[in-house]
């Protein structure tokens, strides 16, 4: 670690997400925030973090939202299945986490699936390719 | 005891031979359709053919190393001594096999005194040994019990006759038993037995089959096997063990069954080939062993390891998150390693807790005193209130806000002069079938609150952690005072542990 002045990230809008708009939903609150850090650095505008589908819902409804980051299990143990669903069908593309080696998830209805712990690397790339 | 070749010296009865040759018809015929009675059927005929008062069968078995004579047949008046016995090496019967001849003999009282008490008294007795492959196994005999009755040599004719029958009658009274262990075996087996002929029909099925599959024998004797099989094969690596060929062997093949239920059956099977006497194979045989629990239990173990790798990552992310979280609030790296460090610490002491108490929740007043364990000096910490269960959720996330509260008052609150003091007090609220925590820290006489320019890490977590992963509500609030914060947020036992179960 040689320097504690900068937070290690690229300058914002300097690498490609610029002008993309990405809702995170993230029953931690820590990962929610290192993600919109991490997608803001990289120029994304970000709405969120929310861990409920019925919040997701409600800014989707306020936002013109370009992709999604969904965690599987949300807060009070609900899943995200009906809102992942309900993405692919506004079209929304979506980036799904998981901790699950195996998430029950329909091929074709996500962009990708990233195993938790995400490398940040992937992460971006994976945003980009949408 | 004398040699039966006395009987010639003796005037002779002539021979019945039409009695006898029908005798020895019924004999046949009785081996052939009852054989488990076949023992005694001997005894009767000898003692009708001889007008014997008794008669009967001694065996040398198995059983006890041939050390006695076992009476397994007896006709006449000496029925009542049926299943009687006497040594293989003191008694008429013994002497009888020695001599390796037909002998007659008469009160063996006078040489062996345990025969003393047998009534009625044997006056006179023809007992001819009998043998299967050259080796002597038993001796037929028949007795008078008074003097009414003498043997002669005629009688020596017919019991020499009946000695050859009685030879196969006991080897095949012998097989009889011996496939009768055997069914027995298999009838009473806990794995589940039954035959199939060529053309896979259900031929045997014993109770244990009947326990496993829920068929009663006469419910699929005749039936195809095939109804055994499940509708619908688990995979295809079971689907090539549906047939195998007749004759081939498999041997502890882990598959499925499928009960009369329809419920389906984890089974280890074992065929094998059903072979007649000229070695052509009839059938097949099929052992089946529920393995149905052990199945479960694997199935519960491959779950527990599959919500353990997902609880794993997500610890390692929230790790990483934090981790960064504190990289951006450090001035120093010193200061990042040291604030991290105590982030970890007090998630893994959460964690703990949770843990001991096997996930179900843990005690609010063992977690706050947990959390704040650190920073007690003397009476500067005063924790007073009814204890409450928390939720593991709530449990992890008031934990962490309680950490940053502490280190935060530590280093710029009433925690970091020597007369500050902190107060921690919480109420359960019940609405209903709901209930709510009210927690309220509040700091006194603390150095003069500065408020910063720039939000920490620290204190954003305060406000916003509880809000995002419980839904609750944080206010915190800098007062000139000291500071303090309020907590609210439901208790109601909906907040079980992220990710605890995949639908």
């Amino acid at each position: 670690m040689t320097s504690f002045d900068g937070d290690g990230l690229p300058e914002a809008g300097t690498l490609g997400l610029g002008g993309l708009c990405v809702l995170i939903v993230e029953d931690s609150w820590d990962v929610g925030l290192s993600l919109k850090r991490l997608l803001e650095a990289y120029g994304a505008e970000t709405i969120g973090p929310v861990a409920t589908v019925a919040e997701a819902l409600r800014l989707i409804s306020e936002h013109a939202v370009d992709a999604a980051l969904v965690d599987i299990n949300l807060r009070h143990g609900e899943q995200s299945y009906a809102l992942i669903d309900l993405l692919h069908d506004k079209g929304i593309r979506t980036i799904v986490l998981t901790g699950y080696a195996d998430a029950p998830l329909a091929r074709g209805k996500v962009a990708a699936i990233l195993q938790k712990p995400i490398a940040d690397k992937r992460l971006i790339e994976s945003l980009r390719r949408l | 005891m004398l040699s039966a070749e006395e009987l010639r010296q003796r005037p002779s009865r002539p021979a019945d031979y039409a009695a006898e040759n029908q005798a020895l018809i019924a004999l046949a015929q009785e081996l052939a359709s009852s054989p488990e009675t076949i023992l005694q059927k001997l005894a009767d005929t000898a003692l009708g053919l001889c007008r014997a008062h008794s008669a009967g069968l001694s065996l040398l078995e198995d059983g006890d190393g041939k050390r006695h004579f076992h009476w397994r047949a007896i006709a006449g008046q000496w029925a009542p001594h049926l299943n009687g016995g006497t040594p293989r090496n003191f008694g008429p019967c013994g002497t009888v096999l020695d001599h390796d001849a037909a002998m007659i003999c008469s009160h063996p009282e006078v040489d062996f005194p345990y025969w003393e008490p047998i009534r009625p008294v044997l006056e006179e007795g023809l007992l001819i040994p009998f043998y299967i492959k050259a080796e002597a196994v038993g001796t037929i005999w028949v007795v008078a019990h008074d003097i009414s009755r003498r043997f002669d040599a005629e009688d020596l004719r017919v019991m020499t006759s009946l000695s050859a029958f009685a030879a196969t009658a006991y080897q095949t009274w012998l097989n009889l038993n011996a496939v009768q262990r055997v069914a027995s075996i298999v009838e009473s087996s806990h794995d589940a037995i039954f035959g199939e002929d060529l053309n896979g029909r259900i031929i045997s099925w014993n109770r244990g089959a009947g326990r496993l599959f829920g068929y009663m024998a006469e419910e699929v004797i005749g039936k195809p096997v095939t109804i055994l099989f499940p509708a619908v094969p688990p995979t295809d690596e079971f689907a090539t063990l549906e047939r195998i060929p007749y004759g081939d062997r498999i041997e502890n093949f882990e598959t499925v069954r499928q009960g009369k239920n329809g419920g389906r059956v984890d089974v280890s099977l074992t065929i094998s080939p059903i072979i007649d006497p000229n070695g052509k194979i009839i059938g097949a045989s099929s052992i089946c062993r529920d393995i149905s629990e052990r199945k479960r239990v694997e199935m519960r173990q491959q779950q527990l390891l599959a919500e353990l790798d997902h609880r794993v990552k997500n610890i390692l992310s929230q790790v990483a998150a934090v981790a960064k979280s504190s990289y951006q609030g450090s001035l120093t790296a010193d200061a990042f390693l040291q604030s991290l460090d105590g982030r970890i610490q007090s998630m893994a002491a959460a964690h703990t807790l949770l843990s001991q108490n096997g996930w179900k929740g843990v005690g609010l007043d063992v977690l706050v005193r947990n959390q704040l364990a650190p920073y007690v000096n003397g009476t500067n910490i005063i924790i007073g209130a009814t204890d409450m269960i928390l939720g593991p959720a709530e449990t992890q996330a008031v934990a962490r806000v309680l950490h940053e509260l502490a280190t935060n008052a530590a280093k710029y609150g009433s925690l970091s002069v020597p007369n500050g003091r902190v107060s921690v007090t919480w109420d359960r609220r019940s609405n209903g079938d709901a209930a709510s925590l009210e927690f309220v820290w509040r700091e006194f006489d603390g150095p003069p609150v500065v408020l910063e320019k720039r939000v920490g890490y620290g204190t954003d977590l305060i406000r916003n952690l509880i809000l995002h992963e419980l839904g609750g509500e944080v206010d915190l609030v800098f007062g000139t005072d000291g500071v303090s914060c309020r907590i609210e947020c439901s208790v109601d036992g909906t907040n079980c542990y992220r990710g605890h179960s995949q639908k």
